[in-house]
């Protein structure tokens, strides 16, 4: 195994091969920063460049961009509220708020070395697990992926503590967007009012960009001023406690390589999903869970780690079955099939350096491109100090423009200006984004999974019951559902016991 | 008023003005033709980039450029959405100049426009410029699996429904179990929605259904990675050593379920330029890099000319609509 490893190394070690790997982080880091245009483009805007070349460098080239997107994504979400990628619109939730408060450069120093630990963590979890990915993979079938989806659900629902009414009416707003569209398990077309773009229902990318874009830039438009609220205090040089911060919470990057490594390998489930669930458990485990959303820099830590991590992880079910998880990934596939390497179990017999190789760049860019963001943080932290005359029509102008490249329709601009326009009354009602955002991709899946289950199951419920993993899963969502009231009840009683006697009677 | 040699009368000018810009017409049109292609082709894929269709267009795309007769590029442009429709609606209303053509899901189409679908339009209105691949399906089941023959999924459908996994609803795979379990009388339960062919196979290899109906590229590669088994192919004799084919099953009519990727052009495609871009494509599929890169990808090509792209495309509208009852029923 060890020797399979180091080939797989080796293969790396080449002029071309480098400069291929440091031109797709480049390409990368550029497609994170800029809303919408995400690793999935740039990946697809490759594709030509890599013809004629050797498998192993177009890996390396691929490895590059997907790699470094993450961190243009992060910087993005930070200094912004702008998500280079859907993912990234959990690092949004309290990276923001710190650049508001002028730590920006705190910020992105914690999401570079969270970003760099996830990755090492799911590098060294996939050379550990891809022997035994078909076991892993047949693990989850639909009951199982249903019932993450209601962890999904429940993990967001508690962590929206003193909030939970409004977060309840978020994400059922969410659910009920997400049954628009293609229904993918009876072919009926629902709620697209003979619309052709709605039949692949409300598009998440451009979605997301109004949600938090958008919407803050009409904030920051409506208030006036500058991202920092006090310039005096712009910190663009604590990047190194940023990266102290880190290692401080290193339970948190743990629990968000982990929950990252885990929901990545599982085919479907998504960045977005592995992003939010890991800042929701750390909400809910904190012991100051009403700091986040205001700039608490777990809140950066958490996704950070997940989103690194996942995306090695989500080569297990790519490489081992041909299944992407994300779009992203299937981009991929394409390009491991334009070089001849189809997906399957075969690959993992007969191309094991290659892929190794790739493992290895993908785990490289990672660390490079956080790097290379650190290096970058002050230039680009000044953008918290851009009067909101100058920085809201040049963010908003390159939002609606990533939002019109994701699949070059007009449609998705429409929707962003919407969502835009919900993000903000939302943000001015006190209303919770984070449950929107994951009622909105997991929504659908849900629906197809539960059906699924039940056509399996013959239309019993106790499919999960039965199943293994299922049960845990299910014993996870219970007990994600009973965390908070427990937590309130408990708060209840030890203020009741600290009361004096005569006011306990 | 006196009439000389070159004066005419009213009709003779109507006449001659008609001729002329016949002429005019035609031979624009020949001039355009003869100058075939000027500028680059854009040629659209109706899905996001990765998937199949995707992989065959960037395959012989430039190979397809080495073989017009101008140095132009041709460009892959993906146009997703509404399940392919979009790009097919785009290309219907494209100008006939062949600077715009598309493959197409033909018979998911033929399936969309069955049930009320985004398609506003007779797909065979399009002009058939030539197919990418022609595809036949094979009956799978996990390896594992008790199952050997049809002989026993009939036995065990008259015992309770035998479990199929299909993509969704307007694949052209959901189309094939229905018709496909119908002609070999199995009766069946379809387990719907799962992402694309890969899914499919790892649900039955999970043991979410008993078994699957895919094309056989689709399948190969687990085949041979013995995770899954191949029970019958819908071939007229089967390439699968010890699978029964339609032949044996005596079941002609499922050689006629097929999967194909036809190129099309806007209707009206001068017959000049429609020649040009068939025989470009004919050529660029010879061409040794797309051969090895088919090979190794276990893909399969069928380059067609365009007359026989049409008649196989006319061929399939019939087809689906004999069994527009049965796919109705979803």
């Amino acid at each position: 195994m060890l020797d399979v490893w180091l080939s797989g190394f080796e293969s790396l070690l080449h002029v071309q091969e480098l400069v291929f790997l440091t031109v797709g982080m480049a390409v990368g880091l550029i497609a994170g920063v800029v809303p919408g245009l995400g690793p999935t483009t740039a990946l697809a805007l490759l594709i030509p460049l890599t013809y004629g070349m050797q498998p192993i460098t177009a890996l390396a080239l691929s490895a590059g961009v997907m790699g470094a997107a993450p961190m243009g994504g992060s910087i993005a979400a930070i200094l912004l509220n702008a998500p280079g990628a859907a993912p990234n619109a959990a690092t949004c939730l309290d990276g923001y708020p710190l650049s508001q408060q002028g730590k920006a450069g705190l910020a992105i120093g914690a999401a570079a070395s969270a970003n760099s630990i996830g990755g090492i963590i799911g590098t060294v979890s996939v050379l550990l697990v891809l022997p035994l990915a078909k076991q892993l993979i047949l693990l989850f079938g639909p009951p199982e992926f249903f019932l993450l989806g209601m962890l999904g659900l429940a993990v967001v629902a508690s962590a929206s503590r003193g909030k939970m009414l409004r977060a309840l009416v978020a994400g059922v707003f969410g659910l009920m967007i997400s049954c628009v569209g293609y229904d993918q398990v009876t072919g009926v077309v629902r709620y697209t009012f003979g619309i052709p773009y709605l039949w692949d229902g409300i598009h998440l990318v451009p979605a997301l960009i109004g949600l938090f874009a958008v919407a803050e830039m009409i904030n920051l438009w409506v208030k006036g001023g500058t991202i920092a609220k006090d310039a005096r205090n712009v910190k663009i040089t604590r990047m190194m406690a940023g990266l102290i911060e880190t290692f401080r919470h290193w339970p948190t990057v743990l629990r968000g390589s982990l929950i990252g490594t885990v929901i990545g390998a599982i085919p479907g489930a998504g960045g977005v999903v592995a992003a939010f669930v890991s800042y929701s458990m750390t909400v809910q485990v904190s012991k100051n869970p009403d700091s986040f959303g205001k700039g608490n820099i777990q809140g950066v830590i958490a996704p950070e780690a997940a989103i690194n991590a996942k995306d090695s992880s989500s080569l297990i079910p790519t490489l081992a079955f041909g299944i992407p998880g994300s779009a992203e990934m299937a981009v991929f596939l394409g390009i491991l099939v334009l070089h001849g390497l189809q997906p399957g179990p075969l690959l993992l017999i007969q191309n094991q350096t290659q892929i190794y190789g790739l493992i290895w760049a993908l785990t490289a860019a990672c660390i490079l491109a956080s790097c290379l963001g650190l290096l970058l943080t002050r230039p680009l932290a000044r953008v918290t100090l851009l009067p909101s005359t100058i920085l809201v029509p040049s963010v908003l102008t390159v939002a609606l423009i990533g939002s019109w490249a994701v699949d070059q329709t007009i449609e998705n601009v429409i929707v962003t200006l919407a969502f835009g326009v919900i993000g903000h009354l939302m943000s001015r009602l006190d209303y919770p984004r984070l449950p929107i955002v994951i009622s909105l991709v997991l929504g659908s899946t849900i629906e197809r999974d539960f059906f699924q289950s039940m056509m399996i199951a013959d239309g019993s419920w106790r499919i999960f019951l039965t199943r293994p993993v299922s049960l845990i899963l299910l014993a996870l969502v219970v007990l994600a559902l009973a965390a908070t009231p427990g937590r309130v009840a408990l708060g209840w009683g030890s203020a009741r016991l600290r009361r004096p006697r005569k006011e306990r009677a | 008023m006196r009439r000389t040699g070159l004066m005419l009368n009213r009709r003779q000018l109507i006449a001659s003005a008609g001729l002329i810009g016949a002429g005019t017409l035609l031979g624009t049109r020949h001039a355009a033709a003869a100058g075939f292609p000027e500028r680059d082709i854009t040629f659209m894929i109706p899905y996001p980039p990765g998937g199949a269709y995707d992989e065959y267009v960037r395959a012989i795309a430039q190979p397809m450029a080495k073989a017009l007769p101008s140095k132009v590029s041709v460009v892959p442009d993906n146009v997703a959405g509404a399940g392919g429709a979009r790009a097919a609606n785009i290309l219907y209303r494209a100008k006939p100049d062949g600077y715009t053509i598309s493959v197409l899901n033909a018979v998911g189409l033929l399936l969309l426009k069955l049930k009320g679908g985004t398609i506003g339009f007779n797909i065979n209105e399009l002009t058939w410029i030539g197919n990418l691949a022609r595809d036949q399906y094979a009956l799978v089941v996990a390896e594992k699996s008790k199952i050997r023959s049809i002989a026993d999924l009939q036995k065990m459908s008259r015992a309770r429904p035998v479990k199929f996994i299909a993509p969704g609803p307007q694949t052209t795979s959901y189309a094939a179990t229905l018709i496909g379990t119908h002609l070999l009388d199995i009766r069946k339960e379809v387990i719907t929605g799962y992402r694309g062919a890969s899914a499919s196979l790892v649900a039955v290899m999970r043991g979410d259904g008993d078994a699957a109906i895919l094309t056989l590229p689709a399948v190969s590669q687990m085949v041979a990675g013995k995770l899954i088994r191949v029970v019958a192919t819908f071939e007229k004799t089967s390439s699968i050593k010890g699978a029964e084919d339609a032949t044996t099953l005596n079941k002609p009519d499922l050689a006629q379920i097929i999967e194909l990727r036809p190129v099309a052009g806007p209707a009206h495609l001068a017959p000049d330029v429609t020649a040009t871009l068939s025989a470009a494509l004919i050529k660029a599929m010879h061409d040794p890099g797309v051969t090895g890169w088919a090979q190794k990808a276990g893909a399969t090509l069928d380059p067609l000319s365009a007359e026989e792209t049409t008649r196989l495309m006319h061929e399939q509208s019939a087809f689906i609509k004999r069994w527009a009852g049965l796919l109705s029923q979803t």
